[in-house]
């Protein structure tokens, strides 16, 4: 995106903002789809964050790149969605594997490794898997953790010890063996 | 730990770059929750002006003209009303012009079609006459009233050999003698009265007759719309809920009227409403957001954004209403009135329709409800039916669903129509 567009984007134009959805809003579904369980969750956690992202438009530093400040605003919104669900649970006593639901992604293959993996994380209880999200793929800091769940930095490690010992389990071997 | 790693790196690649597109419909409504929502409101707020102006032009015409009809000399309803009026003046003048010749004689004839006025003062000549041939034949005055009178008695079923006689004699027809009864009734009597009297002796009713004493029963279907929206401040809650309820009413009513004066009168009625309600669920949070980093850096800059979620409920709302008012009919030209209702619905209903698959708050419910209505209307009378168009103002004030966040309805609007049948 140009400047001038993302200049355009701050000052309320539709057609600018239209450009922001067009380039970020695919692989910010990609991270809606990480964070919650089924499709159609990740399209409101999704449209959810769009509008914030319209509505919050004026506190954007148009020096800085829009990029992960869209990002960032996509894991909030994702994070409160599992919130108000009341499915994101974070305590320091062991959970159970969640029983794997119905695929729900057309849009991507289900014999691919990505759909696989994906669907590995679907199993992880939540407060397990977000803090993974948010360790492993998104790389914020346990610190950064702790203060976007509103917990302390010791939960965020032994909950991130615990999703990969259960990864552990549900990574077929020879997918191991291969990347060793 | 080295398998750790080879774990974290297989996630790493495998969404890094990661795009999928979503379905169109999320842009739909993201575009429709942005900019549709402006849009929506300033038609919103010109629509209720329009029809503010509307009302207010529809008042000041109906009094406009209410007040010509009753300063001129036309009277309301059928055609007969501006022969009673005609008949009225004639008899009057007859009144004077006969207290100049005789004191005995206080009418004037005239026939049901409306003849000129020097036919009436021959035919009073007439009756003149006949007083004198019969103050000469019988040896005793005679009065023209008792004689006509009881001409008027006799006169259908002829069995007085002296009325024949006399008849026969001056060849006064029936149909004059009874015109003279009925003013001689006029003169000694409140004239609003006899037209009471004569309508009601001809079987057909006037229009004053009908808004004066008359009964009616009216069958009302009518559509309704409201919205209301909740505006909690966000201050001293972290999680806020708010929510658009809009009302669309659907509602037969039957109600029966009794005028107590010619504009006055009083209703009861008893119908059936059906409510679908849509709750627009909207929760709001504050969430800090950092304000500008790359993901891996914390900064200590937070601002504020809104967070939202929204979900639509469908409730269903079914009442048996009775209602009570008081009525205002005014005539605006012949056949047309303005009538007005002001008065209460007291309802009893239930919830049959609740979408408790919902994080939002349920609302809470009453078996009994209340509101004020307000019903203008333009009724079309074709005798003793009429048609109504009529527009209506609700304003619920004991609500049967109640939202924690809403304290008082907003006022629904509506209309719809209505057969009013008067006996």
């Amino acid at each position: 995106m140009t400047d001038e567009q993302i200049s355009d984007f701050v000052d309320g134009n539709k057609e600018a903002f239209d450009c922001v959805y067009k380039q970020f809003a695919p692989a910010m579904f990609a991270v809606c789809i990480r964070y919650t369980y089924c499709k159609d969750d990740a399209q409101e956690v999704l449209q959810e964050s769009f509008i914030k992202i319209y509505e919050g438009r004026k506190s954007f530093d148009v020096k800085r790149p829009l990029a992960p400040w869209i990002k960032n605003i996509v894991i909030h919104t994702a994070i409160n969605f599992l919130k108000k669900q009341k499915k994101l649970v974070l305590t320091d006593q062991d959970a159970d594997f969640n029983v794997p639901e119905e695929w729900t992604y057309p849009e991507i293959a289900k014999d691919d490794t990505r759909s696989q993996l994906m669907a590995i994380l679907q199993q992880l209880p939540e407060g397990y898997r977000t803090v993974f999200n948010l360790f492993v793929v998104d790389n914020l800091s346990h610190k950064e953790i702790a203060a976007y769940l509103g917990i302390s930095e010791g939960t965020s490690k032994s909950q991130l010890s615990k999703a990969k010992v259960m990864i552990q389990q549900l990574i077929p071997k020879e997918w191991k063996d291969e990347r060793a | 730990m080295k398998e750790h790693n080879t774990i974290d790196n297989m996630f790493r690649d495998a969404f890094d770059g990661l795009s999928i597109m979503p379905d169109a419909s999320v842009k739909s409504e993201i575009d429709a929750r942005i900019f549709a929502k402006s849009d929506k409101r300033r038609a919103g707020f010109w629509l209720f002006f329009v029809g503010l102006g509307v009302g207010v032009f529809a008042l000041f015409a109906g009094l406009y003209y209410s007040t010509n009809v009753y300063h001129g000399e036309s009277l309301i309803g059928m055609h007969r009303s501006t022969e009673f009026s005609e008949n009225v003046r004639i008899s009057r003048d007859a009144k004077k012009e006969s207290a100049t010749t005789s004191n005995e004689i206080h009418g004037v004839p005239i026939s049901s079609n409306g003849s000129s006025t020097e036919t009436k003062a021959q035919a009073l000549t007439q009756q003149q006459t006949t007083a004198k041939e019969n103050k000469l034949n019988n040896g005793a005055p005679i009065s023209a009233r008792a004689q006509v009178t009881q001409k008027t008695q006799s006169s259908n079923v002829q069995s007085n050999d002296s009325v024949d006689k006399k008849d026969e004699i001056v060849g006064i027809d029936h149909l004059r003698l009874r015109n003279i009864s009925v003013f001689d009734n006029d003169l000694t009597s409140d004239l609003s009265i006899d037209f009471n009297q004569r309508g009601s002796s001809l079987n057909n009713p006037t229009v004053e007759e009908i808004s004066t004493n008359s009964h009616s029963f009216t069958a009302f279907v009518n559509y309704g719309f409201e919205s209301t929206n909740s505006n909690r401040e966000q201050v001293d809650y972290n999680q806020l809920e708010n929510a658009q309820i809009q009302l669309r009413s659907a509602a037969i009513k039957v109600e029966y009227k009794k005028s107590f004066t010619r504009d006055f009168g009083w209703n009861v009625g008893v119908g059936y409403a059906d409510h679908s309600v849509l709750q627009k669920g909207r929760m709001t949070t504050w969430d800090s957001v950092i304000t500008q980093s790359t993901i891996s850096t914390l900064t200590p800059e937070l601002v504020y954004i809104p967070s939202y979620f929204s979900r639509t409920t469908r409730y269903r709302l079914q009442q048996i209403q009775l209602g009570l008012g008081m009525t205002f009919s005014h005539s605006l030209f012949q056949n047309w009135n303005l009538d007005v209702s002001l008065g209460s619905d007291f309802s009893l209903g239930k919830l049959t329709q609740l979408d408790t698959n919902t994080f939002y708050e349920s609302p809470a419910f009453s078996n009994f409800g209340m509101s004020l209505y307000l019903r203008p209307a333009i009724e079309y009378k074709v005798r003793k039916y009429a048609l109504l168009v009529f527009g209506q103002v609700n304003q619920t004030l004991v609500s049967q669903i109640q939202w924690s966040y809403i304290d008082r309805r907003n006022t629904g609007f509506g209309g719809g129509l209505a057969c009013r049948y008067y006996f």
